[in-house]
């Protein structure tokens, strides 16, 4: 398999440092990405400076447009703009959802007509593991946090280490899975696993990872139970946008039948739909 | 493509997918029997598929991590048991390969010559912790003097050599682990238990005594005390590929199901099942575990395996194993609930793999010892400290 448009397993949070020699479409490619990691520290901030202001997303993405990020293109064509979308759509999850989702659905509705649904698969799917990479890092910082004499606090203790490893792996499978069907659409010989046409593939990254996103946020739930209240409350804001943040409305229920009619070789289009 | 000795390079792949279906047909009677697959490994060994990670300046193709796992999902979708034996020499020889010098020339000339090695690193009440063998090495005149227990041996009764630890002690009277590769002995070791278990029941996986067994200089592979690091630098031949071997029970528990459910019809329906709702469902649920585990391995083939992390690798790698074997379990636990009560019954290859995919869980790495590692090193938290939780001290 080639390593195609997006490549990288590193966490957004630790993808800052500017590589070397990374060409001028890399620098361009990399200053967009930071300037998203900084307006997603921004928006953090604003949410908890300005927690039951409901205009917060319209002001984000007002930031967002400024930055050049929902009118993002790419010389790559299509696919490396989807690429790109994906990585813009973890930073920026890291530090509001409800925004992150927003901008899926900007960034979705500038796709190829025919290729639409399955943008709007993998940009949420996106946001989700945005989401999930930053309940981790929260809960992670927190237990540290709490463990400072380094003999005695949480970070000792076997439950809360194995709870890390978890969130840990399933966050390299999300990251894989995401990768690999993005990949995949640059380069469709590249191995995922498929059960029928782009749509119902796109279904997988879509429902594994709204899924899986949904415990690793639950666990750091679990691990920032003694935390300090304005943690807590990040996480708790995290959860609320994992359950209903989408814009376009799209349930695990439709993603299974779509999947499983497609593995099956029956047309989701037959009426009716069910026996 | 002809290799530099005129050799058409072998497509193992495609190789497997020819070897697969004979192997499919095989597997009840073997699995029946708990006896050891040698017309499976005779086909192997024949068809230069054993040799394939032997380096081309050694006789081999030097196949890729990524071309291993491939071939060997599709020999456990046929196999699970066969997949398995073949695992440890296929992923062993890779690792010693890699080491370079004498020993590996040898090794990697031998198995292109149709050596097959079987590696015994667990023992008893070593709990998956393998880098403290138990097995002691005591210096005689020209080699070492070994003796222990060995547990999990797999491959053993088709074994024409064998790789295993043992460690020795050094100035300060501390324990040093160490590899040996050497000739199958004939002598002064010995079957304890013949493998009788619950899946991969034609692993040939015997526990074995070895007894005053003398090893000569010239089967040491590695320095002295450098197991682990030489390890760790090659684990990703190791747990890519035992995870490629449970990946590959997956797809194959996944291609069954579809194929029964689309051909059974129920007469209360009058459709074939695939029809039902629950069906399609938990089906769905596999295809999406199963292509989460596929793509968790593949990231970890590709992974950057040359860093300068030893330790962080070997996480990395472990933890990967973990995730893939839970996920492959996870498809077919499913499999058993879409096929219903028929993949309980013994001509249902279902059973077999439900019975197979579960030894992922137990096979090393250790799952808490992983879970373990992980954690603290994500937390900072030292891993080889001690008392290792707090409260234990």
């Amino acid at each position: 398999m080639g390593r195609g448009w997006v490549g990288e397993m590193a966490a957004p949070w630790n993808r800052r440092k500017e590589p070397d020699d990374m060409g001028v479409e890399g620098a361009a490619r990399w200053a967009l990405r930071s300037a998203a990691g900084d307006l997603a520290a921004t928006f953090e901030k604003r949410r908890l400076d300005r927690p039951n202001n409901g205009n917060l997303v319209n002001e984000n993405m007002a930031d967002l447009s400024a930055a050049g990020i929902v009118s993002l293109d790419s010389p790559d064509g299509p696919e490396g703009r989807l690429a790109e979308s994906v990585e813009l759509l973890r930073i920026v999850a890291s530090g509001c959802g409800s925004t992150a989702f927003a901008l899926a659905a900007a960034l979705t509705n500038r796709a190829p007509s025919a290729a639409r649904q399955e943008w709007g698969h993998s940009c949420d799917s996106a946001v989700f593991l945005g989401l999930a990479e930053r309940s981790f890092q929260i809960a992670v910082q927190c237990t540290k946090d709490r463990s400072g004499d380094g003999v005695t606090g949480p970070a000792r203790l076997p439950g809360t280490q194995f709870a890390v490893a978890r969130m840990r792996a399933d966050l390299a499978t999300m990251t894989a899975l995401l990768t690999r069907y993005v990949n995949q659409r640059a380069e469709p010989d590249a191995g995922a696993v498929s059960v029928g046409e782009g749509v119902e593939d796109s279904c997988i990254p879509r429902y594994y990872l709204a899924t899986v996103a949904e415990r690793v946020v639950s666990a750091a739930f679990q691990l920032t139970e003694d935390s300090d209240p304005q943690d807590r409350q990040r996480i708790c804001w995290i959860w609320q946008d994992v359950k209903v943040g989408p814009v376009f409305a799209f349930t695990n229920d439709h993603a299974l039948e779509l999947i499983g009619k497609a593995a099956l070789g029956i047309d989701p289009n037959d009426r009716p739909r069910w026996l | 493509m002809p290799g530099s000795d005129g050799r058409e390079r072998i497509d193992y792949i495609e190789l497997a997918r020819e070897l697969a279906p004979t192997f499919a047909e095989r597997a009840a009677r073997y699995d029946a029997e708990a006896s050891f697959p040698h017309e499976n490994l005779a086909e192997l060994i024949r068809s230069g598929y054993t040799a394939m990670t032997v380096p081309p300046e050694f006789g081999g193709d030097g196949a890729s991590l990524a071309e291993l796992c491939e071939a060997q999902r599709i020999l456990a979708a046929a196999c699970g048991s066969t997949a398995f034996v073949v695992n440890m020499h296929v992923h062993g020889i890779a690792m010693i390969a890699k080491l370079g010098g004498p020993s590996a020339e040898w090794a990697c000339r031998a198995v292109a010559d149709g050596a097959m090695i079987a590696g015994g690193f667990s023992e008893p009440g070593v709990g998956g912790n393998w880098w403290h063998p138990t097995t002691r090495a005591e210096r005689a005149d020209g080699g070492y003097l070994l003796n222990g227990r060995k547990g999990f041996f797999t491959g053993y009764p088709g074994a024409t050599h064998l790789f295993l630890s043992a460690a020795t002690v050094d100035d300060r009277g501390l324990p040093q682990p160490m590899a040996f590769l050497l000739p199958k002995p004939e002598q002064n070791i010995r079957v304890t238990n013949e493998w009788d278990a619950a899946g991969m029941r034609a692993t040939g996986s015997h526990s074995l005594a070895i007894e005053n067994l003398f090893v000569d200089d010239r089967w040491v592979v590695g320095e002295r005390g450098t197991l682990p690091l030489l390890f760790m630098t090659g684990v990703h031949w190791a747990w890519c590929s035992f995870a490629s071997v449970f990946v590959g029970i997956a797809r194959g528990a996944l291609e069954h199901v579809v194929r029964t459910q689309r051909r059974r019809v129920i007469s209360v329906i009058g459709k074939p099942n695939a029809h039902l709702p629950g069906v399609q469902f938990r089906v769905a649920e596999m295809a999406a575990k199963l292509a989460a585990a596929e793509a968790h391995l593949d990231a970890a083939v590709h992974a950057d395996h040359d860093g300068s992390d030893p330790l962080g690798h070997y996480i990395d790698m472990s933890l990967m194993k973990v995730s893939v074997t839970q996920l492959a379990q996870e498809v077919v636990t499913l499999a058993m609930q879409v096929q219903g009560g028929s993949s309980f019954m013994t001509v249902d290859p279902l059973q077999r793999m439900y019975r197979d995919v579960v030894a992922g869980l137990l096979v090393s790495p250790a799952t808490d010892v992983v879970l373990e590692w992980a954690g603290k090193q994500a937390l900072d938290v030292p891993i080889f400290a001690e008392p290792r939780w707090a409260g234990a001290g």
